[in-house]
């Protein structure tokens, strides 16, 4: 297994203020799936992504990543960990403003010994014609495929997606589910997609649902329907 | 740091272009004043100081009564002590001012000719330099001195009158009304046989040989020299470290160095303190990306290291442009017109120290590296998801509960609150300014003062020092008895006059009584030296190397120069000298008293005159200083209400939306800095007050003056108003920028 994800517990506050966000989740991933985290608002997805991406530490569990144990982990570590790793999304693209497309991804490139070839994803991302501009004279959907192109860059063997279509309408959630089925395709990214959208579950290899801190469902696609011809979103 | 970084940086200072030119104009400023200021002193004391090397300037000097014999010269000279007669006749001319009449010299002080050339021949004069600059002569000018004709053949200086004053307890030099001239030897002779001209000085400068000290002078003279009764053959013994003629302009300079550089350091770290407000500003504003990039794997230093190379960048080319323009005509060299327009110095080139260089380009820099690493450090240690999310430390004092439903008033704490960084800047930088403000205030009422001072305890017309006492006192005269003694204090000895009175003399005020080696102060001492009632005050002869003790019984107000007074009879007794002797007259009205006899001349316009130079020579010193302090809090002032308007950029646009007028939202968001500024200012004013009141005596350590700093109480009203105005102008403008910011920023930030 890619990841592996054992008996994780977190929680926040302390007294009246206390609560148990993870409640000894366990799962795990195959390198190149693509694996969505579903649930309500509050469930814990994010806080299991984010313990996944040494942007949290756990209370306790175990969680392996590319054979790495992070339980533990010292934040200089965990810093190191991230930049070998990992790729990250969020809804909120989060560029810097004054930077240019290209300018924004090659912040990121600095971080990999192997980055992956800036034009090729630039054409890949669809991104290619509008390097040039900055944040602001982008729409939505391209200010995220940017922030996707950021992520990937560094050429991430594992690719977090925090609410990746959140902010965004249908149809550039779909161009963008295209572009991430595209990149797994491509890269064999293994890929966790953290998100309250029913729809995007039936694209993925496996699918893990949460409820109050706990897995509630935990399986694989048998049949994938392509990002193309997902409804609803 | 990241090429790509590199790049951004250029944009943010784009973007915010008018901000950091502000914060870079300061800077320059800054150091344009430190570096003009202390490249001027630096450059009057090199340059001094090699001047006087090279033309051979004395290790002391001495005055007999009467001349010492060739004999007498010729066991000095064997002793290993070059001696030079610097022979001189005080000579009154048409124009009223004095001219000190010497002969070229060969050995010891050489003239250093900066226009035409040295004395040949009879008829042809040297004038001092700052002497015939303002009487406006030049060379090839005829000039009359004593009823003879002179041709003017060169102007110059020598290093035993760099401060160009008739007498060493002389308060100031007035150059309108004494300077000194140099002729052939046979010509001064000629002088010197007049019998219609005041008396002869005899004062020999002396250069040691190696090995020599002084006191192998003192013991030749002594051996020659002996001590009388009724003459003292020995009238004066000063070595050129106690002299305030010699290096005086260097010595005058030190002070302006060490506090330029000390001021350099205060305002350039305020000026960092300042950017990092700015930069915690953007960090904040940025936090998201900053959080994402660390989730991305960027690491603290790196983020660290970018944002604090573009206030590095600002403030290292601010100090070397401001330093260039220090260096520039427009710096230094301008500053040493002060030191031109006073003391007596051959031309300067202008010296670049290398220190100051590498001050200049290295304390913005490293100032703003080591104040922003601290203040930033903190901000950009919070977690990646802390980041993100923008997660403020709720600290108590924002949390406080306030009591009322006066929303106007609550929010403006709130906000005050809000702003406590901003606000602390603004005190800051409010009391920086005060400090410099002060100085330059102190140092106009220590001018005012003084003038003031001196011509209100002037009672007599005229005042005559006798080198031979008349047997019987003019008619309309006064007598006294008149000692110059010394008293060294923070490094520089002062002449200090010790006057002998009658309980009946009606120019003094001061009634000293009988008892032994007490004494009534003058004012100026007594806030020079800080002595009142009851203190001790010890004084030296240094012809005699004999310290007096004396005791503080009261204090008067005369103010001129630093001046006691003593029961004269006591005082007699005390300087061994015969009943009846004086040396002084005082009058209503000019005495027919034998020339010959007269060894200094003073008149109350004398006094009065002299008295205003100060403050005519400062006054430009003056007005720098006070529109630095003036620029440093309205920089300040104008920054950091810049920042609280940005920061508040969001909730401005919000409450617009929701209806407000721009005043009322300069009313929310700006007024409570009214009473931060207020509360500064008053709080401050009187702290930095005391504090350069207490810093300021080294100041003018070398000045014979009193330290009267007292201002009107009114002052501190208008200093307060004056603030407030400041205050006033600077949330105008930002009412402008207020009235910029659009609803629409609101939709712009959603997060």
């Amino acid at each position: 297994m890619y990841l592996e994800v054992k008996d994780v517990k977190k929680s926040y506050g302390s007294d009246t203020s206390y609560v148990q966000v993870l409640n000894g989740i366990s799962t795990s991933v195959e390198q190149g799936d693509m694996c969505v985290i579903q649930g309500t608002s509050g469930s814990g997805k994010s806080t299991l992504l984010n313990c996944i991406g040494g942007l949290e530490t756990m209370d306790s569990g175990s969680i392996r990543v590319d054979g790495r144990e992070l339980f533990g982990m010292k934040p200089s570590v965990l810093s190191d960990y991230r930049r070998e790793l990992l790729g990250f999304v969020f809804q909120f693209y989060n560029l810097v403003p004054n930077l240019t497309v290209l300018e924004n991804i090659q912040v990121c490139q600095y971080l990999s010994k192997e980055p992956l070839d800036l034009d090729e994803l630039l054409e890949i991302i669809g991104l290619a014609e509008h390097r040039d501009k900055f944040p602001s004279q982008l729409s939505g959907g391209q200010q995220q495929r940017c922030a996707i192109a950021r992520a990937l860059i560094k050429n991430p063997r594992l690719l977090l997606c925090d609410e990746p279509t959140g902010a965004l309408d249908s149809k550039t959630s779909r161009d963008i589910l295209m572009l991430l089925e595209t990149i797994n395709q491509r890269y064999g990214t293994t890929m966790l997609i953290v998100t309250h959208n029913n729809a995007i579950k039936s694209m993925v290899h496996k699918v893990l649902v949460i409820k109050d801190g706990m897995v509630v469902k935990d399986y694989r696609n048998d049949v994938r329907v392509p990002a193309a011809d997902l409804e609803d979103l | 740091m990241n090429r790509v970084f590199r790049k951004r940086i250029l944009r943010d200072l784009k973007e915010n272009f008018s901000r950091w030119l502000a914060l870079f104009l300061m800077i320059v400023m800054g150091m344009y004043i430190v570096t003009s200021v202390v490249g001027a002193a630096e450059t009057v004391i090199t340059q001094s100081n090699r001047a006087a090397l090279k033309n051979q300037v004395e290790d002391g000097e001495f005055t007999t009564l009467i001349p010492l014999t060739e004999e007498q010269e010729e066991i000095l000279e064997n002793a290993g002590i070059m001696l030079e007669r610097k022979f001189s006749i005080d000579i009154l001319l048409e124009d009223g001012s004095k001219l000190r009449l010497m002969k070229n010299r060969k050995k010891v002080n050489l003239i250093e000719v900066d226009e035409g050339q040295p004395v040949k021949e009879t008829g042809e004069v040297v004038l001092e330099k700052r002497y015939s600059e303002e009487h406006g002569w030049g060379v090839g000018d005829d000039i009359k001195i004593a009823g003879r004709e002179f041709v003017i053949v060169g102007i110059g200086t020598t290093p035993d009158y760099d401060l160009p004053v008739g007498s060493l307890s002389d308060m100031a030099a007035e150059s309108a009304l004494f300077g000194t001239a140099f002729v052939t030897k046979e010509q001064y002779e000629e002088f010197a046989g007049d019998e219609t001209l005041r008396s002869e000085d005899y004062t020999y400068a002396y250069r040691l040989k190696e090995g020599k000290s002084e006191e192998d002078v003192k013991r030749e003279l002594k051996s020659f020299l002996p001590e009388g009764k009724e003459t003292k053959m020995l009238t004066a013994f000063v070595t050129a470290d106690r002299n305030p003629r010699i290096l005086a302009a260097a010595g005058d300079m030190v002070m302006n160095k060490e506090m330029g550089l000390i001021a350099g350091v205060v305002v350039m770290a305020l000026f960092a303190y300042v950017i990092s407000v700015f930069v915690i500003n953007q960090i904040s504003r940025e936090a998201a990306v900053i959080g994402t990039l660390y989730a991305l794997g960027a690491k603290k230093k790196e983020i660290l290291a970018h944002y604090i190379t573009l206030p590095a960048l600002v403030t290292f080319v601010g100090g070397v442009i401001g330093a260039a323009l220090g260096f520039s005509g427009i710096g230094a060299a301008r500053q040493m017109s002060e030191a031109y327009g006073y003391f007596s110095l051959p031309a300067f080139d202008t010296v670049c120290p290398v220190y100051l260089l590498i001050y200049a380009a290295v304390v913005p820099p490293v100032l703003s590296i080591v104040v922003n690493f601290f203040m930033l450090n903190k901000k950009l240690s919070q977690t990646a998801l802390s980041l993100m999310r923008n997660e403020q430390k709720a600290s108590k004092l924002r949390q406080v509960k306030l009591k009322g439903d006066n929303f106007v008033r609550n929010f403006r704490i709130r906000q005050t609150l809000r702003e406590m960084r901003a606000s602390v800047t603004v005190i800051v930088g409010l009391f920086v300014s005060l400090l410099v403000f002060m100085l330059g205030l102190n140092c106009y009422v220590l001018c005012e003062n003084a003038a003031k001072d001196s011509v209100e305890s002037v009672k007599f017309a005229y005042s005559y020092l006798l080198k031979y006492p008349e047997g019987k006192i003019p008619e309309g005269a006064q007598a006294c008895y008149s000692e110059s003694l010394s008293k060294t204090a923070l490094g520089f000895t002062l002449d200090v006059t010790v006057i002998g009175i009658d309980a009946d003399n009606r120019y003094f005020e001061a009634r000293p009584s009988d008892r032994e080696n007490s004494i009534v102060i003058g004012k100026s001492v007594a806030t020079k030296y800080g002595l009142t009632a009851g203190d001790s005050l010890t004084l030296t002869d240094s012809a005699s190397e004999k310290d007096y003790d004396f005791t503080v019984e009261g204090i008067c107000d005369y103010a001129v120069g630093l001046t006691v007074f003593m029961d004269i009879d006591g005082m007699r007794a005390l300087f061994g000298r015969e009943s009846g002797y004086y040396n002084m007259l005082l009058a209503d009205g000019p005495l027919a008293v034998d020339a010959g006899r007269i060894y200094a001349l003073t008149s109350r316009t004398d006094i009065e005159r002299s008295a205003a130079i100060f403050t005519k020579l400062m006054m430009p010193m003056i007005t720098m200083i006070l529109l630095a302090s003036f620029l440093i809090f309205f920089m300040v002032m104008y920054l950091m209400t810049g920042v609280m308007v940005n920061r508040a950029s969001f909730g401005i646009s919000l409450v617009k939306i929701f209806g407000f007028r721009t005043e009322e939202i300069r009313s929310l968001y700006l007024d409570g800095g009214a009473v931060t500024v207020a509360a500064g200012a008053l709080v401050g004013i009187f702290p930095a007050k005391r504090a350069i009141d207490m810093v300021y005596p080294q100041a003018v350590a070398n000045v014979a003056c009193g330290l009267n700093l007292y201002f009107s109480w009114y002052y501190y009203p208008l200093i307060f108003a004056g603030i407030m105005l400041v205050y006033l102008v600077v949330i105008a403008l930002q009412t402008r920028k207020i009235g910029r910011i659009s609803p629409v920023e609101v939709l712009k930030n959603r997060e």
